[in-house]
């Protein structure tokens, strides 16, 4: 995230959609954690009366933006102070895109986080408490999404770091399954995150896997850096999330993101 | 205390690096390998360890100070107490710019920058008086001495910390379960060209209560009156000592040969060599795997001790005897008799291995090494003989490695089943292999037990029995030879392989290659369940009886077994390359076996397993010296005459040096493509392997002519 440098905004899109309360419930929960402002906006020359209705009963104030969406929102998105945006995840999969091609757009060029809120939501009617992140161990994602880390970890949010061992990234050894994943997943808090933080360590698919550990953990949130490339050979997790996954993704995003680490892990020896 | 020189003399002269083959060197500062690099630079003197953390370090680093065999109480079982950091100081320096060296011939850690130096820090834990912490720094920036002995930043609940000064001396105990106590005293001497900090420390640590402070104080006492200089000419006689006896050489590959040193020096620096050693998985180098005893000690660190230090392999043995007590009742408890080691072992010896963990699919699952793991008491067993084959001391079997023998094989005599047809077995076990739980007659249980059995039968038959306070079992030779003999083995008609356990080779046939490359923790790409329906194995079970005790086994099936085994291994554990590295060469490989070899030597150097930073793999060290010793030169102790079977060496070597002692002659092996040389300082009675039985004695020359190897100068006996 950008250093603030006057009240930080949290900015949320709506749209004439069922999501869009749900938008800004989410919304105004990160703007009280961050201690942000709230801007409201909707990309269109007249306001639908059912989104009226809704952003009224929500009590903030509505800015419209004219022109293409993307466009619109994609600018918004690089004014300074705006901390992260919150959108509505149109739509689930029917098709190649597990979510609506606005939004995809605007993940894809977006150079600040999103938060990409899904239409059946519990988040809409509940508090922020537990925040998932996903980290795949490389240093790159690990960089990107540690400053929304300390400021979910400083606003009190219960944060649990999460890791999914794949064939790419599987460990070469593992001496004993109790102390050996004790010591890697201390260091790799360690290097990744904070040993403060709780640890849960998967094996399978990914995307499958984060989304068991989202239900047993209660999870109110997925923080998780990518690459925002959703072609077809790419970000297949993300794509897996955004179409299943039952709570907001906040989406940061990675310059630079390889492929997962391999086995081995380490970037050379400096021990000669 | 301060003292302000104005001598006006010149700079002490700062060291250069000694050469290559004897430093492990990091430049800069890396974040991300912050504390991986903190293991590996480890200063330790067999009691006390203390990583290689930078005085003024802070977020980020790692620092552990740990004393052998000493724990703290915490909520998952005996955790390794961290003890005072008497190493801080207050400079200002470019972390990034600069080079720290391991000299392993003395076991001084060096610290200083890139560009003409402002700064060096020297730290060494005295090997010569174990307990002894030394550090000096001279730097022409800022430097302060900084608190002499600091507490531990997060000291575990139910640790108590108390402080007090005696004059100019700081002391600290912590205290919970075990106890550590430290006294430390700070010269600070400044000049023009530089202020010199040089801090002495002295720590004891005791299993039970926090050490009495006098004695603490009056080692500090000693030290301080010998000063710096002498204790830093101490610490180099003492390890110069040490790589005597246990020096090795490979001439052609100086980078394996570095990896090589690094693990012998820090098997010496972990393990006592008077009182009791206990020897954690990590050693002194990191708190990870809990500072727990496992198998690691006895089957893998040992052998290299009692090869070239034997008071120090008496010492781990000593470890075990003072745990008989706990080793019997845990048997009675069982139903059984003799003596029942745990898997894990800590301060009083009960069992330690935690009950359960966190499975990777969220679920919650039992911990059963714990329970069924049990070659554990046979290589307790096997590792007391390797101490006396290579001492050569008596007194050692009649005394205190005589209830290692005995006890554990009236506990294998008690545990073991015989079945109306008059076959014998143990059941319900977990073999080296942890892949596969709850077997029936693991082959490498079932062998070392049978071994364990034998020799202990043996031994009872031998005069001067000293039994302990409890008085061991009556022994059954008769008894034991017969339940020996009735094992099953794992030999079927119509199979060219031991089998692994009963039913072993019913299992899915899948090999390693469908489904990764080794090395691969297989058990978390497949999951525990799957990978235990398959033959898929972790490291070497059937083939660690090939390593360990090859004279059990049938001549010509180690390759047949290795042929069988191999394919089928994940190499998932980091004991499995270097046992496969000594196999590989026995069997006439050599180019497999290096490739394995490398990777165990440089298991830590490159931290493969992402676990270094809690500590380095002294098992993996141990095997990579058997691999050299076992493997290439074939050098075994039996009771009366060092057995040598030399193999071929892979083409990029010229020359493996080695030396041991055997029966307290220092003896020198030297190996190259054709030829074997043995010198000893006395004459040592030696047996080549395809020469028959004829006895040769040192100095030995040996040359090989159409596979076999020839003594080219005979001194038969």
């Amino acid at each position: 995230m950008r250093p603030d440098r006057e009240s930080p905004i949290v900015l949320a899109a709506v749209d004439d959609d069922p999501v869009a309360g749900a938008v800004l419930h989410v919304a105004t929960a990160l703007a009280q954690t961050l201690a942000a402002t709230i801007e409201v906006v909707h990309v269109g020359d007249t306001l639908p009366s059912g989104l009226r209705a809704t952003v009224e009963r929500s009590g903030h104030d509505l800015r419209l933006l004219d022109g293409d969406s993307v466009e619109a929102l994609t600018s918004e998105l690089q004014r300074a102070d705006v901390r992260l945006a919150v959108i509505g995840c149109r739509g689930r999969p029917a098709g190649p895109r597990p979510a609506g091609h606005v939004s995809l757009a605007v993940l894809e060029r977006a150079i600040t986080p999103v938060v990409v809120v899904p239409p059946d939501t519990p988040a809409a009617h509940r508090d922020l408490t537990v925040v998932l992140l996903p980290l795949d161990g490389s240093d790159e994602t690990a960089a990107a999404v540690d400053p929304t880390m300390r400021l979910l970890t400083g606003a009190g949010l219960k944060v649990i770091v999460a890791h999914v061992f794949d064939a790419a990234t599987v460990p070469a050894f593992q001496d004993d399954p109790y102390h050996a994943m004790q010591a890697w997943g201390h260091e790799f808090l360690a290097r990744h995150a904070d040993t403060d933080l709780e640890l849960v360590l998967r094996s399978g698919p990914p995307g499958t896997r984060l989304l068991d550990v989202m239900e047993a953990e209660d999870v109110d949130l997925v923080v998780l850096g990518w690459s925002q490339r959703l072609a077809a050979d790419r970000a297949r997790t993300i794509r897996e999330l955004l179409s299943r996954s039952p709570v907001p993704l906040l989406l940061v995003p990675v310059e630079g993101i390889d492929p997962p680490m391999s086995r081995t892990g380490v970037a050379g020896s400096d021990a000669r | 205390m301060t003292t302000t020189g104005d001598s006006g003399g010149p700079p002490r002269q700062r060291p250069r690096p000694p050469g290559p083959g004897w430093v492990v060197e990091v430049l800069g500062d890396d974040p991300v390998r912050r504390r991986v690099v903190e293991a590996l630079l480890t200063v330790a003197d067999g009691r006390i360890g203390t990583r290689g953390t930078r005085a003024e370090d802070g977020p980020g680093s790692d620092p552990f100070v740990m004393a052998a065999g000493v724990y703290h109480d915490a909520p998952a079982g005996p955790h390794p107490l961290p003890g005072p950091l008497w190493f801080g100081a207050e400079l200002a320096t470019d972390s990034t710019a600069e080079r720290r060296w391991l000299d392993l011939r003395t076991g001084v850690l060096h610290r200083q920058p890139l560009e003409p130096p402002g700064l060096h820090a020297q730290r060494f834990a005295c090997l010569a008086r174990p307990g002894t912490q030394v550090q000096r720094i001279t730097a022409s920036s800022t430097l302060a001495a900084g608190d002499p002995l600091v507490p531990p930043s997060a000291l575990p609940e139910g640790v108590d910390v108390r402080r007090w000064e005696v004059g100019d001396v700081a002391l600290l105990q912590i205290a919970g379960g075990g106890g550590i106590t430290a006294a430390a005293a700070t010269t600070t001497t400044t000049s023009r060209q530089a202020t010199v900090v040089e801090r002495v420390a002295v720590l004891h640590g005791d299993a039970a209560e926090a050490p009495a402070a006098a004695p603490v104080l009056a080692d500090l006492e000693v030290a301080r009156h010998l000063g710096v200089d002498q204790l830093l000419a101490e610490q180099r006689d003492a390890w110069a000592a040490r790589w005597e006896d246990a020096h090795v050489a490979i001439d052609g590959d100086p980078e394996l040969e570095l990896a090589v040193r690094f693990g012998l020096f820090h098997m010496m620096a972990s393990v006592a060599d008077r009182g009791e050693a206990a020897v954690g998985a990590r050693g002194l180098t990191g708190p990870a795997y809990a500072g727990h005893v496992f198998w690691d000690a006895d089957v893998f660190v040992l052998p290299f001790l009692a090869a070239t230090h034997p008071t120090a392999s008496r010492a781990m043995l000593e470890y075990r005897n003072r745990r008989l007590g706990a080793a019997r009742q845990r048997a009675r408890q069982e139903g059984h008799g003799g003596a029942r080691f745990p898997w894990e072992s800590a301060a009083d010896g009960t069992e330690a291995t935690p009950t359960s963990r966190h499975s990777l699919d969220g679920a919650t699952v039992p911990i059963r090494t714990g329970q069924q793991e049990v070659h554990i008491i046979a290589d307790v067993a096997w590792a007391a003989w390797q101490h006396a084959l290579w001492s050569g001391d008596d007194t050692f079997l009649t005394g205190l490695g005589r209830p290692l023998l005995l006890e554990t094989a009236a506990y294998w005599a008690s545990r073991i089943e015989v079945d109306p047809d008059g076959s014998a077995h143990v059941r319900g076990v977990i073999g080296p292999d942890e892949y596969h739980e709850d077997v029936d007659d693991n082959a490498y249980t079932n062998v070392m037990a049978g071994w364990n059995l034998r020799h202990a039968a043996a031994l009872a038959e031998t005069p001067g029995t000293r039994t302990g306070p409890a008085g061991p079992e009556a022994a059954d030779p008769v008894l034991w030879r017969r339940v020996a003999d009735a094992l099953v083995t794992g030999r079927r008609p119509g199979r060219d392989h031991h089998e692994q356990f009963a039913g072993y080779d019913d299992l899915e046939p899948l090999r390693i290659d469908e489904v990764a490359t080794p090395p691969v923790a297989a058990d978390v790409l497949l999951g525990a369940e799957h990978v235990q329906r398959t033959q898929i194995i972790k490291q070497a079970d059937v083939l660690m009886l090939h390593h360990l005790v090859p004279d059990e086994l049938p001549a010509g099936t180690l390759l047949l077994d290795l042929d069988h085994y191999l394919p089928r291994t994940a190499h998932g554990s980091s004991l499995s390359p270097g046992v496969h590295a000594s196999l590989l060469a026995r069997a006439g490989r050599p180019e497999e076996a290096l490739r394995l070899l490398r990777l165990a030597a440089r298991l830590d150097l490159d931290d493969v397993t992402g676990t270094t930073a809690g500590g380095l793999h002294l098992a993996t060290m141990g095997s990579v010296w058997q691999a050299l010793a076992f493997g290439f030169l074939g050098v075994r102790p039996h009771r009366t005459a060092l057995h040598l079977d030399p193999r071929p060496l892979p083409a990029s070597w010229r020359q493996l040096e080695l030396r041991v002692l055997f029966h307290g002659r220092r003896v020198a092996l030297r190996l190259d493509h054709d030829r074997l040389d043995v010198d000893a300082d006395a004459p040592v009675p030696i047996v080549v392997a395809q020469h028959g039985p004829q006895v040769l004695t040192t100095p030995l020359k040996l040359v090989q002519r159409r596979d076999h190897w020839h003594p080219e100068v005979q001194h038969a006996t």
